[in-house]
């Protein structure tokens, strides 16, 4: 699955921290609407997007609640904190491979989005020796305008076509967090930990026919929706321990929930339109991060996110007849690697900051991983699925990041930053206001 | 591990921004003990002072933890640490961001406590700030640096020899240093007095002499009544004195003598060491006072400036207002006042009354930051404040505050937007109804209006005119009378019937609910009398719901009679009240042709035993003189009422007021009118018919008497006619 961004702005209200995860389409399975996402969990802030989407060893403003609410117990005035993003994804449709001849009798449709949103909130303030803060996040808000894909594949080597008809539709998708942050100082260490109320609401609409002459085990049927929503959970433990002054490591836990959610499905073990159970489990995520302050005017930051991409196949739910079977997928779950920097002008009453980083985030798309047959039958029906599923190449995702900041006043704190890589790009402003 | 979790819950990590805003405020208390421990880990933390120290986030500060340090232990009397810390000030280069007034008091503890230096070296004195020349003279007083003092005043003694005031400073200086000299002199004799008092009642308590022991510190308290450790011993000694004696069984009387003796050996001892004590205290006042004097001194003249404290004022101004207008008045009061000289108090004053708002003692405080006085209200819109400074030299200095109160609020209706729009409103409505006014008579001349009717009975009841007493005297009499209205030719009979046609149903009589039943009899033939008077009258009931099979025709009177009693019937039960049918006969004029037998059958009618449910008002020009007569049947059956022509008042309304505000007429125009119609409402109507439409060809909306008479000539046949025809 590839990942995709949510697309509109959610609600305006102040309580709002955004975690700008990438979620999967709900639950996991393997209808191919899903092949195209792939996770990208990042930080909230633009500042932290200005330095190569890095914070976890530094999270020392109001963003940290969800990141590593740890770094709150800096914060020694009350803060508002407010995040807009514009997001452009590109998705890679079905083409033609070494092993199939495309025939596209409908164009591919359009394989890219954008999304404009207000991802993130906050307001953050002291109470004795504990900082607190209480956030909302939009994790996710997906729409897609009906798609069509339609198109004749044939196999080069043995020249069996295939037909395939592709219908979507995504209402909306939406992941929203309202939640709560404490954190506290013990000498070197801070620790801090937030839960919060994630709800799910959805409402899309999927339709695939898969159609052969000359393989009939290869003619399938699948239609779904589901529309609802739910509430669960989540829960962040930060950790944040100075080494000496200027020099911080940070560890960060994601704790995810698992929603159910009932999906109308209608295909050969359905024949007619069924209410099924679909699980779907948002990763959990560990970040340890590294930031070093040599002198007032440097920042240094490193992160590594480990992903626990496995947790979505585990749920998997095959809702195709085709011969195939949950462990013949397979989600990578290299870690990512982030580094960023930051260099502080200050200038009287106004502080600038020029930031830039670099990161890469290793392929998570789920594939198709079974291993070659030799039933000559199933081998065709498992090509023919490589070749529906892996839409593209396994290929990491590198990017750049250019960010500016400003204090003014030390009052009124404007951030933006430019986040360009493979996939996507991005543009986050944020407004940080201290009482 | 639960200690060491106690360790963690306990330890609390402070960043090195945190304690420096702690010792930071400390210092401005002027807590400099407290300022010196909070800075002093601060530069533990972070030993580098910078002009933007990052603290988290983007946040910077200016770090100058040396410059407090040195000012702090200055004050704490601790010029070696004063030096060490100025020193690192110096390597860190604070003094290039350090604000002026920390500027310049750091430059005064410079220059006090580094105190070694050549007279020589000062810059040549035109270039010499003359305020520099004082403060560190000052410094040096305080700071009892008298080499410094003696040094910096021989300077500015040699640059200023006739300035008296420095040689009153020389002077004063001299007796200065020789108070405390005295002073120490007399302190060092006090004390080795108490030492040897301190001494010898150690001594004693060591021999276990208690009441030798007793008695050396009660000597010591009586030159140091403070003495903490003669305070304890004395009451020790006391009570084991007494538990020892009370255990030898000695009396409360030898106990009493013992205190005596003591209080006798101990004013002994204060009188011979009184002359000491004396000369202590008052070698201490004299020295004090001449540091007063000098500074007093000092700071009276004119080189340096008066100090003047500084108060920021943080006033929030407010008023309760509603749409109702402002209510009420408050401020929130805070500031911070600082001084170089000590204060003794503050006092906050409402100016408009000179009332005291509140008072602080300050007790030679040189900051002060007042609490918060919320919502203070104030009786009126005037908005000054002023605060009095007193300083510990006795000098009074006033700060006032000139802020407004926002701009009281009138109630809604007294504001401007609010007269205005009801002004314009007024206006606007005025302006709408006149000109709709204007408008609706252009409409109605563009349209030809012409409302009067000539020849037609008047239906429209905005055209009757002039019948109002007698449709009152009708409608009064009408319960048990039938009426005779007579008058001639075109005098509006047939019109007073069809208006007392519509008034009937209208009438709100407690006992009738009357039913009209209006019956043209012009051309009606004998024959058929009872038939056309039962049409009418079954016309007239069927809306109500109530009809009979058709009636047969002819009908005769029995017949007539007959129907009518059920007709009656049905009206009674289907009223609540008593049923009135009302029979309005016009040109009855035509019974005059009928035979005296249908008269008297007619007549009959009213006589019958529902007679009491019918009447007739009858209609017609000869009635009057033919029923009258005692040969007619009719004779004394009816109340006569004479329809006449119009009075000047009637016609009057009747030729202006259908056109109001359309047409106009003069006034001799309306007479000739009067003149020429006599009153009679169809020959009015007439006239002014044909006026209208001549004015109206002639393109102008008033009449006049010359109108009248072109018109009245084209139609003075019409006239002539009219009046005498019939």
């Amino acid at each position: 699955m590839s990942g995709f961004r949510p697309r509109s702005i959610p609600y305006p209200i102040l309580l709002c921290f955004v975690l700008p995860i990438s979620l999967p389409l709900l639950g996991q399975t393997d209808e191919t609407i899903f092949r195209a996402f792939q996770f990208d969990f990042s930080t909230p802030g633009a500042r932290a997007n200005g330095m190569g989407r890095a914070f976890v060893g530094l999270a020392d403003e109001a963003t940290a609640g969800y990141s590593n609410p740890a770094g709150l117990s800096v914060l020694d005035t009350p803060e508002f904190y407010l995040e807009w993003r514009t997001n452009h994804t590109d998705f890679q449709a079905i083409t033609e491979s070494d092993e199939f001849y495309l025939d596209p009798t409908i164009p591919p449709t359009d394989t890219s989005f954008d999304l404009n949103r207000i991802g993130f909130s906050s307001l953050s303030f002291s109470w004795g020796n504990y900082n607190f803060s209480v956030f909302f996040v939009n994790n996710l808000d997906y729409r897609r305008d009906p798609i069509e894909e339609v198109f004749l594949a044939e196999n080069i080597e043995n020249g069996y076509q295939v037909f395939l008809n592709n219908e979507n539709h995504v209402g909306h998708i939406r992941l929203d967090t309202l939640g709560l942050s404490i954190s506290r100082s013990f000498g070197n260490l801070d620790v801090g930990i937030s839960v919060g109320s994630s709800t799910l609401d959805l409402d899309f609409s999927y339709f695939t026919s898969l159609a052969s002459v000359e393989i009939d085990e290869l003619n399938d049927l699948v239609r779904s929706n589901a529309r609802g929503s739910s509430i669960k959970a989540s829960y962040v433990l930060g950790l944040l321990y100075r080494l000496r002054p200027g020099m911080h490591l940070g560890f960060s836990a994601k704790l995810h929930p698992r929603f159910v959610y009932t999906e109308m499905i209608e295909n050969n073990t359905y024949p007619v339109s069924t209410g099924v159970p679909i699980t779907f489990k948002v990763p959990d995520s560990y970040q340890l991060g590294f930031g070093w302050q040599p002198n007032d005017r440097w920042t240094i930051l490193a992160d590594v996110d480990w992903i626990r991409y496995g947790q979505l196949l585990d749920h998997m739910t095959i809702l195709s007849k085709l011969p195939i079977k949950r462990e013949d997928f397979d989600i990578g779950e290299s870690p990512d690697l982030r580094f960023g920097a930051e260099y502080l002008i200050p200038a009287g009453k106004v502080n600038w900051a020029l930031r830039g980083g670099f990161f890469r985030d290793p392929d998570h798309k789920t594939r198709f991983v079974a291993a070659e047959q030799e039933d000559m039958l199933l081998r065709d029906v498992h090509d023919t699925q490589r070749f529906l599923y892996n839409t593209d190449d396994k290929e990491d995702n590198r990017g750049y990041t250019l960010g500016l900041g400003m204090v003014l006043n030390d009052k009124i704190q404007l951030d933006a930053a430019y986040v360009d890589s493979n996939r996507f790009r991005r543009f986050v402003a944020s407004l940080l206001y201290r009482f | 591990m639960t200690v060491l979790l106690l360790i963690l819950l306990l330890a609390q990590r402070d960043t090195f921004y945190e304690l420096y805003n702690e010792g930071e405020k400390a210092f401005q208390s002027e807590a400099y003990e407290q300022a010196v421990v909070d800075l002093e880990k601060a530069v533990a933390i972070r030993a580098e002072s910078s002009p933007s120290a990052r603290m988290y986030s983007m946040r910077t500060m200016k770090y100058h933890p040396y410059a407090y340090l040195a000012e702090a232990n200055f004050w704490l009397g601790r010029p070696e640490r004063t030096r060490y810390y100025l020193e690192l000030s110096d390597k860190y280069k604070e003094a290039s961001f350090l604000d002026d007034r920390t500027a310049n008091r750091l430059a005064v503890i410079r220059k006090a406590t580094l105190g070694t230096f050549d007279p020589a070296d000062l810059p040549p004195s035109e270039t010499v700030d003359p305020v520099e020349e004082f403060t560190p003279l000052l410094g040096a007083m305080l700071n009892e640096n008298f080499s410094a003092a003696s040094a910096y005043l021989e300077r500015m003694i040699a640059e200023s020899p006739d300035d008296q005031r420095l040689a009153d400073l020389q002077k004063n200086l001299d007796d200065f240093i020789d108070a405390r000299r005295q002073e120490r002199l007399t302190l060092d004799a006090f004390n080795r007095k108490l030492t040897t008092s301190l001494d010898a009642a150690r001594r004693a308590l060591t021999d276990g002499d208690d009441q030798v022991a007793l008695s050396r510190y009660q000597q010591v308290l009586a030159l140091d009544p403070e003495n903490q450790e003669a305070k304890f011993q004395e009451e020790a000694l006391w009570q084991r004195i007494r538990d020892k004696w009370n255990e030898e069984g000695r009396n409360d009387d030898e106990i009493e003598k013992l205190e005596r003796q003591l209080e006798a050996q101990q004013a002994e001892f204060q009188e011979q060491n009184q002359a000491l004590m004396e000369e202590t205290r008052q070698s201490k006042r004299e020295a004090n006072l001449a540091q007063k004097e000098i500074r007093r001194l000092i700071l009276e003249s004119e080189k340096v400036p008066e100090p003047e404290p500084k108060l920021t004022w943080n006033i929030k101004s407010y008023a309760d207002r509603s749409i109702w207008g402002t209510s009420a008045y408050f401020r929130t009061i805070h500031f911070k006042l600082v001084h170089d000289v000590g204060m003794e108090w503050v006092k906050l004053y409402r100016k408009h009354d000179k009332g005291l708002i509140q008072e602080w003692q300050l007790d030679g405080k040189r900051n002060f930051s007042s609490p918060y006085l919320r919502r203070y209200q104030f009786a009126n819109p005037d908005g000054s404040i002023y605060a009095v400074v007193r300083d510990v030299a006795g000098r009074e200095t006033i700060v006032e505050n000139t802020y407004d109160f926002p701009a009281g609020r009138k109630p809604f209706f007294r504001e401007n937007w609010f007269q205005g729009t009801v002004m314009t409103l007024i206006c606007m409505l005025i302006a709408g109804f006149f000109f709709h006014k204007k408008w609706r008579i252009r409409k109605a001349f563009r349209q030809r209006f012409n409302p009067y009717i000539a020849g037609a009975p008047v239906l429209n009841e905005s055209m009757f005119y002039g019948r109002g007493m007698t449709l009152k005297q009708i409608l009064n009499t009408l319960h048990n009378n039938s009426l005779m209205i007579y008058g001639e030719r075109r005098i509006g009979k047939t019109s007073f019937l069809h208006r007392l046609n519509k008034e009937l149903p209208l009438l709100d009589d407690p006992e009738y609910h009357f039913i009209p039943v209006f019956v043209d009899l012009q051309g009606v033939k004998e024959v058929d009398f009872f038939h056309t008077l039962e049409q009418e009258i079954a016309l007239c009931l069927e809306p109500m719901g109530i009809s009979l099979e058709p009636a047969p025709d002819p009908l005769d009177s029995r017949q007539f009679i007959s129907r009518l009693r059920k007709y009656i019937r049905a009206l009674k039960e289907q009223s609540e009240k008593k049923p009135k049918l009302v029979l309005l006969l016009d040109e009855v004029d035509v019974m005059n042709g009928f035979s005296e037998h249908t008269n008297q059958q007619l007549r009959s009618v009213f006589m019958k035993g529902f007679a009491d449910h019918i009447v007739a008002v009858m209609a017609g020009i000869h009635i009057n003189t033919r029923w009258k007569s005692e040969g007619s049947p009719w004779y004394n059956f009816f109340e006569q009422i004479e329809l006449k022509p119009f009075r000047k008042n009637s016609a009057d309304e009747l030729i202006k007021n259908p056109v109001e505000g359309v047409y106009t007429y003069t006034n001799d125009a309306v007479d000739r009118i009067m003149e020429i119609t006599g009153g009679k409402p169809y020959l009015i109507q007439k006239m002014c018919l044909n006026l209208v439409s001549h004015i109206l060809a002639e393109n102008k909306r008033k009449v006049t008497r010359q109108d009248v008479e072109y018109v009245f000539k084209g139609i003075a046949k019409e006239f002539y006619g009219a009046v005498t025809d019939g």
